[in-house]
């Protein structure tokens, strides 16, 4: 189990801003914080709408589920804890899934295959 | 630099002027670090400096603060970094010289006495003051643990033909963790209740005491308010109600109140608890249950291997107006109704290993009976795995046997 998360991030070209954040290694306790951070500098910085790419992420504990939810509050601050429209979950790993399903917050991310499909969805 | 100077004897400022050296430190720059053998001293001149361990920081230093003096003028390693904080003049003592300095002037020598005297006395009431304040942070924990265990069962309900046990053990000092067990006489049934708030220590420790009182209050609604209206615990299913529909919309009420209240009073804060629920009519077995987003709760049998009911719906406290399906099963007698939280599968040993589903199915398949036995066995299982390695999450557990008649 990695102790670590390391963020890489890409502004997408097209007509809406989005920001993809690519996620690799463990998002807990100790690294939901710096998830937080990168999440607010982009909306900061303009973006409207995150992808966040799970597919490297190994292990997804409840803290990491509850800086998600943190961060739909950011991106729809009008409509908190309701249908998750500005954020986007790409390709999670097997272990992201199970934790994804199980929590039940698949009813209210959307979950998609590829970076345009989910664009396509904003 | 006056003000530490000021307080010494004229004899040994002298001397300090004399063979003090002035060097300066660009921003960031370090002073000595932590386990430098120490050679001298320092007084700041000019701008600010940080002591600190790696990333901890003891102190603030500005202009006329010493510092460094303890293993300076002792001969020992440091034992804290200084780091200039912006640029940084300072006039550096060494150690030889100053003693060369001073060797034949009894006042100059006595002034250094005192001056280390007094330095380690001050250091001494700020290690006192600091040990005192975590005593304090210490004792307020320890009182939080105290009331916080008043919000889990002071022992289990007493029903015929059954027997009920509980297994908590927290990873820290206050837990997120919580399981209870209590009789609802106005609709018959036996609730049983398990949740896992995210996170630990003291905030999910807070909102532990939260989720288990609205729930505990909510499914118990229709006992408390008849007390209200007449002296009698009110029996809803007495006037001729249908028990099973009651049970199923306490259940259902019961989930969503606890929801919706936590989701839209302290949505912000995005805490949440995943939550196992079950309402079970003792006499028959049959029991409604909601799992939002728990670990699979199992019936265990003595053939076989163990029912599952999986999580149908999210947890509890993020998603305002969140559905979640009821469902139904039987406990048929010499079977146990267990279910625990994450802290039992994602147990890790010392390599880093999982616990793991799998070997929790496997412990409890064709499971004899009996619910202390079975958490007892459960939790030995746990800690031989886990050999002795740190518990990271709590542990919790409830069973709920129903006895062979």
């Amino acid at each position: 189990m990695s102790e670590q998360l390391q963020i890489g991030i890409s502004r997408e070209e097209g007509d809406k801003a989005v920001t993809v954040l690519r996620l690799k290694g463990s998002l807990d306790a100790n690294t939901q914080g710096a998830l937080e951070d990168k999440a607010k500098e982009a909306i900061d910085a303009g973006t409207d709408y995150l992808i966040l790419d799970m597919s490297g992420v190994d292990y997804l504990g409840s803290a990491g589920m509850r800086a998600i939810h943190a961060i739909t509050n950011v991106l729809s601050p009008d409509t908190p804890g309701m249908r998750s429209e500005k954020l986007k979950v790409l390709n999670p790993s097997p272990a992201a899934l199970k934790v994804f399903k199980t929590l039940g917050f698949d009813s209210f991310i959307d979950i998609h295959a590829s970076v345009d499909e989910a664009i396509a969805s904003f | 630099m006056d003000a530490f100077l000021e307080t010494l004897r004229p004899e040994l400022r002298d001397a300090i002027r004399e063979v003090g050296v002035e060097r300066t430190y660009e921003a960031g720059q370090s002073v000595f670090k932590l386990g430098d053998a120490g050679v001298a001293f320092y007084i700041i001149k000019k701008g600010k400096a940080r002591v600190h361990a790696d990333d901890l920081e003891l102190n603030r230093l500005g202009e006329g603060d010493a510092f460094g003096e303890i293993a300076g003028l002792g001969g020992m390693d440091r034992t804290a970094s200084v780091t200039a904080e912006e640029r940084l003049t300072v006039l550096r003592v060494e150690r030889q010289a100053l003693y060369e300095a001073v060797r034949d002037q009894p006042e100059a020598l006595l002034g250094l006495v005192t001056m280390l005297c007094e330095r380690e006395s001050g250091m001494a009431d700020r290690v006192t003051s600091r040990s005192w304040q975590l005593h304090l942070a210490r004792q307020e924990l320890e009182i939080g643990r105290t009331i916080q265990s008043g919000f889990l069962p002071d022992s289990m309900p007493e029903i015929t033909g059954y027997e009920i046990a509980g297994h908590f053990q927290a990873a820290r000092v206050v837990a997120g963790d919580f399981y209870d067990a209590f009789y609802i006489p106005a609709i018959k049934r036996l609730a049983l209740v398990i949740g896992d708030v995210c996170d630990k220590g003291v905030g999910a420790a807070l909102f532990m005491t939260l989720f288990r009182s609205l729930i505990r209050a909510t499914a118990q609604s229709r006992t408390f308010m008849s007390w209200a209206v007449d002296a009698e615990p009110g029996n809803a299913c007495a006037d001729g109600q249908d028990c099973a529909t009651l049970a199923r919309e306490t259940l259902a009420n019961t989930i969503a109140l606890t929801n919706n209240y936590i989701a839209t009073t302290h949505g912000k804060t995005s805490m949440f608890a995943s939550v196992f629920v079950a309402l079970l009519e003792p006499e028959s077995g049959v029991f409604h249950y909601i799992n939002a987003g728990h670990e699979e709760a199992y019936i265990v049998g003595a053939k076989g291997v163990p029912i599952a009911l999986p999580p149908d719906g999210p947890v509890l406290g993020l998603f305002p107006g969140a559905g979640h399906a009821i469902g139904q099963a039987t406990l048929e007698p010499g079977e146990t109704l267990l279910v625990y939280t994450d802290g039992v599968p994602e147990a890790t040993n010392r390599a880093g290993e999982q616990y793991t589903d799998e070997r929790l199915r496997a412990l409890i398949t064709s499971w004899p009976g009996g619910a202390e036995s079975i958490l007892e066995a459960i939790a030995l299982s746990v800690a031989e795995f886990s050999e002795g390695a740190r518990q990271h999450d709590d542990i919790t557990m409830l069973a709920s046997y129903r006895k062979t008649v």
